[in-house]
């Protein structure tokens, strides 16, 4: 998703264009939402992360300057809530009443064997994150090592690992 | 599966997975403000320079060096009235702490750490692959050095091997740089004391040596100090000298890993020969080599065993497995051995452990250089013919080419980090042990 292309859309969107919205919303629901699954690992968490991610659009488009980063503006709101969906979750594990009750609600739309399922076995969370930044989001690597706080070099070094780990996907099943 | 297959799947799963646009959300309606947009802060902060698009090679190397250097610089404040406005004189004190890899620790006036730098791309491997930064922040020197030499051996900068033997040891120096009459009394000495004894609780042989040496440009260093970005990578100047450079240091670190971690594969060779041969020569009758020796004979049998374990590691570390004890396939094997054996006779040996030891450098490379073939036939991989070509684009100025090969070249590094053996647990060493380790190494004057 291209940054400018989303930052025009912000801008309509911030002025009530629905129709900006929707092709908002077309243009970056795989992102949020394999960002939100990596996160959570549970497709009913990482739908309503998607779902409060575009509220949050909806509410605060205004708010966002136009032509700074419409990427990183999302994805900051899309990682806030994934967050606080993970602190959450760690309180609610602990007062969990009946395991069948957690259980329901991992219930993953991605059969083994998936390439979506091979990236979260196969790769760290770090790996994991930088080549959803980078396929997914459009970062620069550069952007990408701003963004986590890493050196370049170890986010070019990590995604090459990554690559390479996601190369031997189709020998594995 | 390429990467542009596995992508073109998982955005398919993707598709049929994420949720569509619901009516609800559609038709929420959207908040619009009359005011002025709220001001956001862009994601900027501090700039990455553009010479930032590269990376540290020796991430996990797998042997260590001969020896870790650390220099510890003391810098006292005597008087900064005459260079600091306000005329106050800071209590503040620096330690300058050099080690391959090199780093440098700020300390406050409590002698404790305030800021920790990188000096070169084996630090910037060390601080971030073991997210030392915030461990060492607040620590006393003695510790904070401590922790970084811990480190460095489980990233395999100091090898817990050597023990003095062959003349191989880990050597640390700590050299103290400053005003002596503002350096605390016993700052390196108990850093000295204090490093060796943890060591010597692990089982691992360090020698460490402290010194001191006059600077007399203490404001200025403080003023670099002070300004210095915390990696190597984000501090390099923009320059194409010193991006030739950079490239050029990681290409010879990158050989020097190969090197080693070839001379290590061919030691292993020689031993599992020289003990095959040693089955071989206790038999006296249609003596069986290892894979096919089924008798009882208990010396053999001890050989074999040392044998195995040495088979074992060969195939964990370099992937060749001649483990199976099968009389089927005892002469293929002992073929395989006494091939691989043979390929190593022709080479140098003897320098390529004294290149191993000293680093490869630009020298490697030049003209007439006999030993460069020797380095080409016992570091016999494919990557290597990368490396001769990098080095050339490196010279030439082909920035572009050279990040794509040095991508490349960090994957099949990452293969040697992956077939690391971990540390493992030894036994305490005696003050006798040590004492007698000094000895060895002629230390102990």
């Amino acid at each position: 998703m291209a940054n400018r292309k989303l930052d025009g859309l912000l801008e309509l969107i911030a002025k009530g264009d629905n129709n900006a919205f929707s092709e908002f919303y077309e243009q970056t629901i795989k992102g949020v939402y394999v960002f939100a699954y990596s996160y959570l690992k549970e497709k009913t968490l990482a739908e309503d992360i998607a779902h409060d991610a575009y509220v949050q659009i909806k509410l605060k488009a205004h708010t966002y300057k136009v032509g700074t980063n419409a990427q990183a503006w999302f994805l900051q709101i899309v990682k806030n809530l994934c967050l606080d969906e993970l602190r959450k979750k760690s309180r609610t594990e602990k007062n969990i009443a009946s395991e069948s009750e957690f259980q329901n609600a991992s219930y993953s739309p991605f059969e083994q064997g998936s390439a979506m399922e091979f990236l979260l076995s196969k790769l760290t969370e770090e790996e994991r994150n930088i080549v959803i930044m980078h396929i997914y989001w459009g970062y620069k690597h550069k952007e990408i090592a701003h963004q986590l706080n890493l050196p370049l070099g170890t986010v070019l070094w990590r995604y090459n690992i990554a690559l390479k780990k996601l190369k031997s996907y189709k020998e594995e099943i | 599966m390429r990467k542009k297959e596995f992508f073109t799947k998982l955005d398919s799963e993707l598709q049929s997975a994420a949720p569509p646009l619901s009516d609800d959300l559609k038709s929420m309606p959207i908040t619009v403000s009359s005011e002025s947009p709220i001001v956001e802060e862009e994601r900027g902060g501090k700039k990455s320079f553009s010479f930032s698009d590269f990376f540290s090679v020796k991430k996990l190397a797998y042997f260590a060096t001969a020896f870790v250097i650390l220099f510890v610089s003391i810098f006292g404040v005597v008087s900064l009235s005459n260079n600091i406005k306000g005329g106050s004189v800071s209590d503040k004190v620096i330690v300058k702490l050099d080690i391959n890899p090199s780093l440098e620790f700020l300390l406050n006036e409590e002698m404790k750490v305030e800021k920790i730098i990188s000096l070169n791309a084996d630090g910037d491997v060390l601080l971030t692959a073991e997210n030392l930064q915030n461990e060492v922040i607040g620590k006393p020197l003695k510790e904070a050095v401590n922790l970084i030499a811990s480190k460095a051996t489980d990233l395999g900068f100091i090898d817990y091997n050597k023990n003095g033997q062959d003349g191989k040891y880990n050597k640390i120096s700590l050299t103290a740089v400053g005003n002596k009459e503002k350096l605390p009394e016993n700052l390196l000495s108990e850093a000295e004391n204090y490093i060796v004894e943890c060591f010597k609780q692990k089982g691992i042989y360090l020698f460490v040596q402290s010194g001191e040496e006059a600077n007399a440009n203490f404001n200025e260093l403080l003023t670099t100090v002070n300004n210095s970005a915390s990696l190597y990578m984000n501090g390099l100047q923009e320059s194409a000298s010193s991006l030739e450079e950079y490239y050029k240091e990681l290409v010879f670190d990158y050989c020097t890993d190969s090197l080693i971690f070839s001379l290590n594969k061919y030691h292993l060779i020689s031993e599992i020969y020289d003990l095959n041969e040693a089955i071989k020569e206790a038999q006296s009758f249609l003596p069986a080599n290892y894979w096919a020796y089924n008798g009882s004979n208990e010396e053999i049998l001890e050989i074999i065993s040392k044998m195995q374990e040495k088979l074992n590691t060969l195939c964990q570390i370099y992937g060749i497995d001649m483990t199976e004890r099968d009389d089927a396939n005892a002469i293929n094997n002992e073929l395989r051995l006494v091939t691989s054996y043979q390929m190593y006779s022709t080479v140098n040996i003897e320098g390529l452990e004294n290149l191993a030891l000293t680093g490869v450098t630009e020298a490697l490379f030049s003209e007439g250089n006999l030993l460069l073939i020797d380095f080409l036939a016992i570091s016999a991989e494919s990557i290597l013919s990368d490396v001769i070509q990098l080095y050339n684009d490196i010279v030439s100025g082909s920035a572009e080419i050279t990040k794509s090969r040095l991508t490349e070249m960090l994957t099949r590094l990452d293969d040697i980090k992956e077939k690391r053996v971990e540390v493992p647990a030894l036994s305490v060493i005696s003050d006798s042990e040590y004492e007698a380790f000094l000895q060895l190494i002629g230390a102990n004057n």
